[in-house]
């Protein structure tokens, strides 16, 4: 799974260029679902049919976006200047190495005086070396984006850490499941979303366009068990989380029931997740059309949105294991 | 860039939910022009030009709403002064001193404390919206009454102005040059014959309930009904050529170019639309220029591009100074550049092959 997890990680996917992400995981998906295909959007849905008659319809949905940068703006000396895309922080993103899809390299740095908890769009930029702005817009163009440079380094008893493990493994989940699931008791759409991490824009086209009877969505989440953080009943280790609740949905209780039995007869480790502040596409795919049952499952994060994203590779094995559970379930 | 129409449709009053002046306006225009003309439920003017030959390849909906800023009739004092509550969201200091018309076409001036009375920290903030109010002249209630309801509209005293270099001034311009521009492409359309070969069908979108929007716009109804293919939001946009700014952060100025936009808050562009719009500018030589940061003020795109199951959207912005004032101030040049690349979207080269946008 690891190494599975990099190749996804490695394709670069900033929010509304997510492109080469859906392209390498088009490819790795198809052979185990009946259909693939994109939508006006950027979203990749991969169908698998049900067996028997009238199948309900099952979405799964995670982001293949990442956050990231968008170049706004050369100066004269050929320096960049960049809005963010979704929620980077530039204090975390700061004097790191930044990549563009076309391979150019640059370095994310602040204005000298600025202190910490000041930066923003307006005193950062990006270096890529170049001479000045003529040099610069041979290799940029506005619109352009970039991301920090992805990582994926394994840390001590499963754990490993990197960028863009947020949601790249949500996608990594979804295409273990597609493969593991042993039958398909309904239409199973497998879909990977665009646009999430700017406010969950791609899983509502897609949702609508699939009106689904079921949804969950898999996305990261969030760790109570680091130094001087609030109160959070999740850890990194004790089980894939269940959600409950975030500011964007109210998981369905025949959901949350479902997969603490499916959780309960695979032998799974789980927890229960209720997120203060941030939501997923579960948020609207709940709101299709006339409304469906919806969830979600989050992987245990630790340093979320930052280059060190943290999680445990048995919380994801555990994610997975539930995800084919429900595939083999006949819903009603 | 029709500048005897902008004019008057400048002139109309006609803030968010009191759009239909306006909207006649512009239905006595195009009604001659369009295959169809009909208005939805909300109050959008939705107009349609068909390709004369063969079927359409795709649709596409160009919106420019028809509201503006303004406000209504809150309250009517003992004293006869109107109290107002304001539509959109404009600064009190566009309003101060300032005079006002009614649609029932009442005049009046917009007061607030005089600068002598004021305390030092009075002095360096805003006006307070509730400490507004309209003075009409009128010493009673009962004369106020007779000419202003309560819910009555009002807005800016419809003045216009030509300045210098192609720059004009006057209230709502930036909206309704826009306006004006979809009306010139559709009398273009029929007066060059584009008609004739163009390849998509055209849905003209003249919107409601912008300027109040926050999450849900008069447009949205439209793209739901009509689902285009793709869609092309037309609007006025920040100008940010004043002292102050740092140059970095200043961009799109009026007079620079259309303002094409990679991204804002809340929309990122389709991402070959905003190439094509580039391309085709650069091809043609037609002006342009970038918004000074990807994370600027929301369109009506925000939602028109989550419609259904998504709809690929371009935002082509007419950079306006003093945006949503009595004075606002745009540039003829910007406007024609916008109008000239429409154009490409029905325009058929010479050799027959159609070049420009979204090929």
């Amino acid at each position: 799974m690891f190494v599975q997890l990099k190749k996804f990680m490695m394709a670069d996917g900033v929010s509304g260029d997510e492109k080469n992400v859906s392209a390498v995981i088009a490819a790795e998906i198809a052979p185990y679902v009946d259909e693939v295909y994109s939508d006006a959007m950027g979203n990749l849905i991969a169908l698998k049919k049900g067996r028997g008659e009238n199948p309900k319809k099952l979405m799964l949905a995670a982001h293949m976006d990442e956050i990231g940068f968008m170049v706004n703006y050369i100066d004269d000396r050929g320096y960049l200047r960049v809005s963010k895309m979704g929620g980077i922080m530039f204090n975390a993103a700061a004097y790191a190495e930044v990549v563009f899809a076309s391979g150019l390299k640059g370095v994310l740095v602040p204005e000298p005086t600025v202190p910490a908890s000041d930066y923003k769009s307006a005193n950062v930029y990006v270096d890529i070396g170049a001479k000045n702005k003529k040099d610069a817009e041979r290799r940029v163009k506005i619109g352009d984006t970039c991301r920090l440079s992805p990582s994926l380094t394994k840390l001590l008893n499963g754990r490993v850490y990197g960028r863009p493990i947020d949601d790249r493994i949500g996608c990594l989940m979804l295409f273990e499941a597609a493969k593991s699931a042993k039958r398909f008791e309904n239409d199973t759409y497998f879909v990977f979303t665009v646009q999430e991490e700017v406010g969950v824009r791609g899983a509502k086209t897609s949702a609508f366009a699939i009106m689904p009877d079921y949804a969950v969505a898999v996305d990261i989440g969030g760790s109570g068990d680091i130094p001087g953080c609030k109160p959070f009943a999740v850890n990194l280790g004790e089980g894939i989380a269940i959600k409950l609740k975030d500011s964007m949905v109210i998981s369905h209780k025949t959901m949350v029931d479902l997969m603490k039995k499916l959780a309960d007869d695979n032998k799974v480790p789980y927890q229960f997740e209720i997120l203060e502040k941030g939501g997923t596409d579960t948020g609207v795919m709940q709101q299709a059309g006339g409304g469906c049952i919806a969830g979600a499952l989050s992987v245990p994060t630790r340093y979320g949105h930052t280059g060190v994203e943290t999680i445990d590779m048995n919380d994801v094995t555990g994610g997975v294991r539930i995800l084919a559970a429900l595939c083999e379930t006949k819903l009603a | 860039m029709n500048t005897e129409l902008l004019q008057r449709l400048g002139a109309a009053v006609a803030p968010s939910g009191a759009e239909h002046d306006v909207a006649a306006l512009i239905g006595e225009e195009i009604a001659p022009l369009c295959d169809s003309i009909s208005y939805d439920k909300l109050g959008n003017l939705i107009a349609v030009i068909s390709p004369k030959r063969g079927e359409p390849r795709s649709r596409i909906m160009l919106t420019a709403h028809m509201d503006e800023v303004g406000f209504l009739v809150k309250s009517i004092e003992n004293d006869g002064r109107v109290r107002i509550s304001l539509l959109g969201d404009i600064s009190t200091d566009t309003l101060t001193g300032r005079r006002v018309v009614f649609d029932s076409g009442a005049v009046g001036v917009v007061v607030t404390k005089p600068i002598h009375l004021m305390s030092g920290r009075e002095r360096e903030t805003t006006a307070d919206r509730d400490g507004l109010y309209i003075e009409l002249g009128n010493t009673s209630r009962e004369e106020t009454e007779d000419i202003v309801s309560l819910g009555d509209y009002g807005t800016f005293e419809p003045k216009f102005t030509r300045l210098r270099g192609g720059y004009v001034a006057g209230k709502a311009l930036g909206g309704r040059a826009c306006v004006t521009l979809l009306i010139d492409m559709i009398r273009t359309i029929r007066e060059k014959g584009y008609d004739e070969t163009m390849s998509d069908e055209l849905y003209f979108v003249f919107t409601v309930k912008r300027e109040i929007a926050r999450t849900y716009y008069g447009a949205d109804a439209a793209a739901f009904a009509l689902m285009p293919d793709r869609a092309i939001v037309l609007d006025a946009a920040p100008s940010a050529d004043f002292q102050g700014v740092p140059r970095e952060r200043r961009g799109a100025h009026a007079g620079g170019g259309i303002q094409i936009a990679p991204a804002d808050m809340k929309t990122i562009y389709d991402r070959s639309m905003f190439a094509d719009a580039v391309e085709c500018c650069e091809k043609y030589g037609i002006p342009y220029q970038y918004p000074p940061t990807a994370d600027g003020p929301a369109t009506e795109a925000q939602t028109i591009h989550k419609i259904g199951a998504g709809i690929p959207t371009l935002f082509l912005g007419l950079a306006t100074r003093n945006l949503r004032s009595g004075a606002e101030i745009i540039n003829e040049r910007d406007a024609d550049a916008i109008g000239d690349l429409l154009l490409h979207l029905v325009k058929k080269e010479r050799n027959g092959y159609q070049q420009c946008l979204f090929n």
